[in-house]
């Protein structure tokens, strides 16, 4: 029973008898409401320009500042893995815009990775297991509606945090004794003041639905608009290059058609807010893999395939935002294409060839391609003014902001240095 | 006003007379069904090891035990007048929750110490009570898994004995209705290339895991729907003091465990294009609709499975009694 009818119910009322009856079916049938439904604002402050629609609230966990606080202190703490050497922000760095840090060497980086002659980089967990996908850049959280590459299922990020904190296929974090663990964490004067802060109206806050309660919290204020293009946006006509401007009128053409897949606020299909009835959610083909000449994709790549085994769901996979991608290559779920000049290869053949291997194939021929990808050619100034777009929405506050930063203090075994932090060397943040 | 008051007065009598009709015949007793985990003829034990598994010819292969909990649900007892005793589970916190009860089997010693999360508590018992009806008690029929009404709730927050991370599928945001693990030296035989992701089986890993697949919805609300329920529905005869037996070695009577793993992870784990699962599913009595490229169309591929709630069975060797 949706909020409406409950509250129509309510309404009616022609006898005292007859109301109470209904107030008690009321509440009874209520209680499987949608908590997405529920869009009164918390007094929490979101940190976004005016014209950025505000993102829902959940009833189950509405934000705050101190859960965000916690959040923070989590995402960046080792002991949420089983053998304490991994955290969410191993695979997830910050100038990265929280994709995962190839040039840091902690145990996440797998350059040599040899299952998969396609995979350049796929991270390994804490236990050395490699993950069969990329990790994702994570940006704007609090306007996705569904989570990870290819997951139809995966609709809230506390319903995330179980997967890389508890999951065996890979094991990522390891997590298998957490009793045991929030035990030692309700031991650190640290969470002795974030944990019931956060938590104020539980006799024991030190429970994992808190713990990942404040990972979503924290996860859903990573907000990021302030990228050139979020500025030219907002009407700083020299915010980015002419190259740039071009570049976007490429971007949105039908000649490219980029803009179908990667639309909306950021630069994806899926997008959810408080106006909009419904979130937004499809997931395509782009024509990645055409192995055999059948439309397959690797085993155990397959998409949301593999969770819906609908046969036509092959190869269908999120259609990642694009804020701050010039920081998060390689590209694609399994890290496939190295840089943006292989995306740019890959959409302008209308699909990617594999000449030989086992994952042989024709993209551009798969008959579960969305034909939005249809090929193109760009003489070489149009492919610099696309790239130069791309690069457009890199948003250097972002990936340097203190908000996000490690709170641990320097010295800590979550923070033994500040090494990777910031951006350096070559990185288009760099000082 | 008056109305509804005379209506609720008759509705209430209505249901008085219904129970005292009830009373007439029935009674309440306890019962406590003691299950059992074999490998063959021998007792499940997670230090010892066991040959002769499997269809290897000239004579099976060598295991060692790592895991073996399941859970089931909807106990319920059938008399031979064909009345069903519907056994309320006690609700005691740890085991059992609703009409839900996890058995399990491994205590963390031994090589079972090498299985996810393990725990020294076991628990090889289904305990409740049962209202008599006519007839005499002679068969006994039970649910493997989760039910649907609960495989998609919130897992962080759920109750005993329904928050094991071992025993769920975050990314399907269900459970895992069985878990059964096992290593055998047959089996270590190398790179799965055709697997993404997968490293050398140099352990020798199998893992069983059962769990509902082909799901869409929203995981979240817990409104999420998964079309291959994967629960097998189990009936035996049965006298109430028997032990219900969940023997291993009939499970995998018919998988050579000397083959080299094909399709996804090692062993089963429940997945239509797991050419490991053919056997292991039709022995727990699971129509499996193997389709390794995944282009059956979906009402044939369901065949069996989606008509009625779950998926009724006859021909499991899993389970007997003893
Ligand atoms: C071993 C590396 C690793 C660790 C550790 C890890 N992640 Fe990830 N993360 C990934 C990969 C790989 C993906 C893509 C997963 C997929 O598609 O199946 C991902 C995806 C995500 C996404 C989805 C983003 C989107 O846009 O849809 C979120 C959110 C996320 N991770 C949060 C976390 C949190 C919170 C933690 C800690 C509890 C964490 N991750 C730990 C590798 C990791
Ligand atoms: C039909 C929808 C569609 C169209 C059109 C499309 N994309 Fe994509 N894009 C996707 C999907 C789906 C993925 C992820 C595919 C995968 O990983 O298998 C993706 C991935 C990407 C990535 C990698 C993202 C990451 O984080 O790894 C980039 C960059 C990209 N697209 C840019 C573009 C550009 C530029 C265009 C226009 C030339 C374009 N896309 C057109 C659907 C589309």
């Amino acid at each position: 029973m949706s909020l409406r009818t409950c509250y129509t119910a309510y309404k009616i009322k022609r006898s005292l008898l007859f109301f109470l009856w209904l107030a008690l079916f009321t509440v009874l049938s209520c209680e499987n409401y949608d908590p997405r439904i529920v869009v009164e604002s918390s007094s929490y402050h979101w940190d976004i320009p005016p014209h950025i629609p505000l993102p829902r609230e959940f009833a189950d966990n509405p934000m705050s500042q101190r859960k965000v606080e916690l959040g923070r202190y989590l995402f960046y703490d080792k002991r949420l893995s089983g053998n304490q050497t991994f955290a969410c922000a191993t695979c997830h760095h910050q100038r990265r815009a929280f994709a995962d840090d190839p040039d840091i060497d902690d145990g996440s980086s797998n350059n040599t990775y040899l299952g998969n002659p396609q995979a350049i980089l796929v991270p390994l967990g804490a236990t050395g297991e490699a993950h069969p996908r990329n990790s994702m850049a994570l940006v704007n959280l609090a306007w996705q509606p569904v989570l990870t590459w290819g997951n139809p299922l995966m609709r809230r990020l506390r319903t995330q945090a179980l997967v890389p904190i508890f999951g065996e296929n890979p094991i990522e974090l390891g997590l298998f004794y957490p009793d045991e663990r929030l035990q030692e964490l309700s031991a650190d004067p640290v969470y002795q003041e974030l944990f019931p802060a956060a938590f104020p109206y539980d006799r024991n806050p030190f429970r994992m639905t808190n713990v990942v309660n404040a990972l979503e919290a924290f996860q859903r204020a990573m907000i990021s608009f302030n990228s050139p293009y979020d500025r030219q946006q907002r009407g700083d006509v020299t915010a980015i290059s002419e190259s740039a401007k071009r570049g976007e009128e490429l971007f949105f053409n039908e000649d490219l058609e980029c803009f179908h897949c990667h639309g909306g606020i950021n630069f994806t299909l899926m997008e959810d807010h408080r106006n909009l009835s419904v979130p937004s959610i499809d997931f395509t083909n782009n024509g990645l893999y055409n192995i055999g000449g059948t439309g397959a994709y690797p085993p155990g790549n397959t998409g949301i395939h593999e969770v819906t085994n609908n046969p036509n769901d092959m190869g269908r996979f999120k259609a990642p935002t694009l804020r701050n991608i010039e920081l998060t290559a390689p590209y694609m779920h399994d890290g496939s294409a190295i840089d943006l000049d292989s995306v740019i290869d890959h959409y302008a053949a209308g699909g990617r060839t594999i000449t030989s291997g086992p994952y042989a194939g024709n993209g551009s021929a798969s008959p579960f391609k969305n034909s939005f990808v249809k090929g193109f050619t760009l003489t070489a100034q149009e492919r610099a003014d696309l790239i130069a777009f791309l690069k457009s929405l890199t948003d250097c506050d972002y990936v340097t902001s203190e908000k996000f930063r490690n709170p641990w203090p320097v010295g800590h075994f979550n923070r033994p240095s500040t090494i990777g932090e910031l951006p350096e060397g070559s990185h288009p943040c760099a000082p | 006003m008056k109305q509804i008051t005379k209506l609720l007065l008759g509705l209430t009598a209505l249901s008085l007379s219904y129970c005292a009709h009830d009373e007439e015949v029935s009674e309440t007793r306890d019962i406590t069904i003691p299950f059992a985990a074999k490998v063959g003829s021998e007792t499940f034990d997670c230090n010892a090891s066991y040959t002769g598994i499997g269809a290897k010819s000239g004579g099976g292969s060598p295991i060692a035990p790592r895991d073996f909990r399941f859970y089931v649900h909807n106990v319920e007892l059938l008399t031979d007048k064909n009345e069903t005793l519907k056994v309320e589970l006690i609700q005691d916190g740890q085991w059992q929750y609703q009409n839900v009860a996890l058995l399990d089997f491994e205590n963390g010693s031994g090589t079972c110490a090498a299985t996810i999360g393990p725990t020294p508590a076991t628990n090889t018992v289904v305990q409740g009570s049962y209202k008599t009806k006519q007839g005499k008690i002679n068969r006994i029929r039970f649910t493997v898994g989760v039910p649907d009404n609960l495989n998609h709730n919130d897992r962080a927050a759920a109750p005993d004995p329904l928050n094991i991370a071992a025993l769920h599928w975050n990314w399907t945001t269900g459970y895992k209705h069985a878990r059964l693990d096992f290593t055998s030296t047959h089996f270590a035989n190398g790179l799965d290339e055709e697997f993404t992701g997968q490293t050398a089986n140099t352990s020798g890993t199998f893992n069983i895991h059962l769990g509902a697949t082909s799901c869409t919805g929203d995981g979240a609300s817990g409104t999420a729907n998964c079309v291959v329920k994967n629960r097998p529905t189990i009936t035996l005869n049965y006298t109430v003091g028997q032990t219900i037996v969940a023997d291993l070695k009939n499970l995998l009577a018919t998988t050579d465990l000397s083959v080299k793993d094909k399709n996804g992870p090692k062993g089963c784990m429940s997945a239509l294009t797991d050419p490991e699962c053919k056997g292991i599913f039709n022995n727990l009595g699971l129509d499996f609709h193997f389709d390794p490229n995944n282009t059956v169309p979906a009402p044939e591929r369901k065949r069996g499975l989606t008509s009625g709630t779950e998926y009724a069975t006859s021909g499991q060797t899993f389970f007997r009694v003893e």
